[in-house]
């Protein structure tokens, strides 16, 4: 194995289409990101293949039942927030390290909550999302809020720019 | 074809089939007895997108079984299948391989009698946590490996900060 440099290591992975470019949030409390109505997690310039979208548990949720799913709000042009995702089975108490997987097969298609903390098997499909030309948000509605004050989490998104200049940003 | 020197021929393999991470030479008296052998140490979250298990001499005949697991010390989970048990691996020729699929964590691996393998694997797995450790280790069944030598290897993409993999042997 060549001795790679960490950065080199994260450029190598990001040259591969089976994971494309890395764009992850910071830790981040739930109280702030599983909320009963859509957040904006993550911007999106252009348009985009979504390879892996997923969150991951940092510290472990609280007992309260939220069902996120995946929606788009469209800034330019103006488009009223749609699902991407259905909801997932609720997250009360999802362990530490447990992931919760965006499927991209449909719009319809409920999110996939990992058996074992830390195993993710690959996403069914891929799915574009964004214009050529355009502004959106990938944001995630829960429909229950996460309440307790320590439970927080990582949302990564892999992706491959599919119009000229596309890219994304998390938003926090 | 271009005049390509061998590290940039590696560096274009690390681009397009992941970076690979091999250990060295391992008797299989050693790595492929009954029970659990740690290979490779993962430093955050990986997505592996092959690993195998490559004859370096001829394997013997023992009806050896075995499969890949993972366990994360940081945070703290129990060891988990990440595959189901392969056919027996008794008698593969130098050069033959034991190719984890990474479908599902119950998918078994391919076993060649050859040193050609076939249906190259196309799916992926992720493991480890962000800002974890975890091992990845092959565990054998049945019966244990008398003599020959073997080399794991594994193809991975680093998916959080800073994530790696080395080889533990």
């Amino acid at each position: 194995m060549s001795n790679y440099s960490p950065s080199t290591i994260a450029k190598t992975g990001e040259l591969n289409p089976k994971c494309g470019l890395v764009c992850r949030t910071a830790t981040t409390l739930n109280t702030s990101t599983f909320t009963t109505t859509a957040t904006n997690i993550f911007k999106v310039t252009g348009r985009i293949r979504i390879v892996s979208l997923d969150v991951e548990a940092i510290t472990a949720f609280s007992a309260n039942a939220s069902v996120p799913r995946w929606q788009i709000l469209g800034v330019t042009p103006v488009v009223a927030l749609f699902d991407i995702s259905a909801a997932s089975s609720t997250l009360s108490g999802l362990a530490v390290g447990k992931r919760v997987t965006f499927p991209g097969t449909a719009l319809t298609t409920a999110q996939v909550i990992d058996g074992v903390a830390g195993i993710t098997v690959k996403a069914a499909n891929l799915m574009d999302v964004g214009w050529d030309g355009g502004v959106c948000y990938l944001a995630l509605d829960s429909d229950v809020a996460q309440t307790g004050t320590t439970a927080t989490s990582v949302f990564t998104l892999c992706y491959l720019p599919q119009s000229d200049g596309a890219a994304a940003e998390a938003l926090f | 074809m271009t005049n390509y020197n061998p590290s940039t021929i590696d560096r274009i393999g690390d681009i397009t089939r992941g970076i690979h991470v091999k250990t060295g030479t391992i008797a299989n008296t050693v790595a492929l007895l009954s029970g659990a052998y740690n290979i490779f140490t993962v430093y955050g979250r990986i997505r592996i997108i092959g690993m195998d298990i490559e004859a370096v001499t001829a394997f013997s005949n023992d009806a050896t079984l075995v499969k890949w697991r993972f366990t994360s010390t940081t945070p703290s989970v129990s060891i988990s299948d990440i595959s189901a048990v392969s056919l027996t691996i008794a008698q593969i020729p130098i050069g033959a391989r034991v190719m984890w699929r990474g479908t599902a964590v119950a998918t078994a691996p391919d076993v060649s009698a050859t040193q050609a393998s076939i249906a190259v694997v196309t799916d992926y797995m992720d493991v480890g946590h962000t800002a974890g450790v975890g091992i990845i280790t092959a565990t054998s069944s049945i019966a244990a490996q008398t003599s020959g030598t073997c080399r794991f290897n594994i193809y991975y993409l680093p998916i959080s900060e800073g994530a790696y993999v080395e080889a533990l042997v």
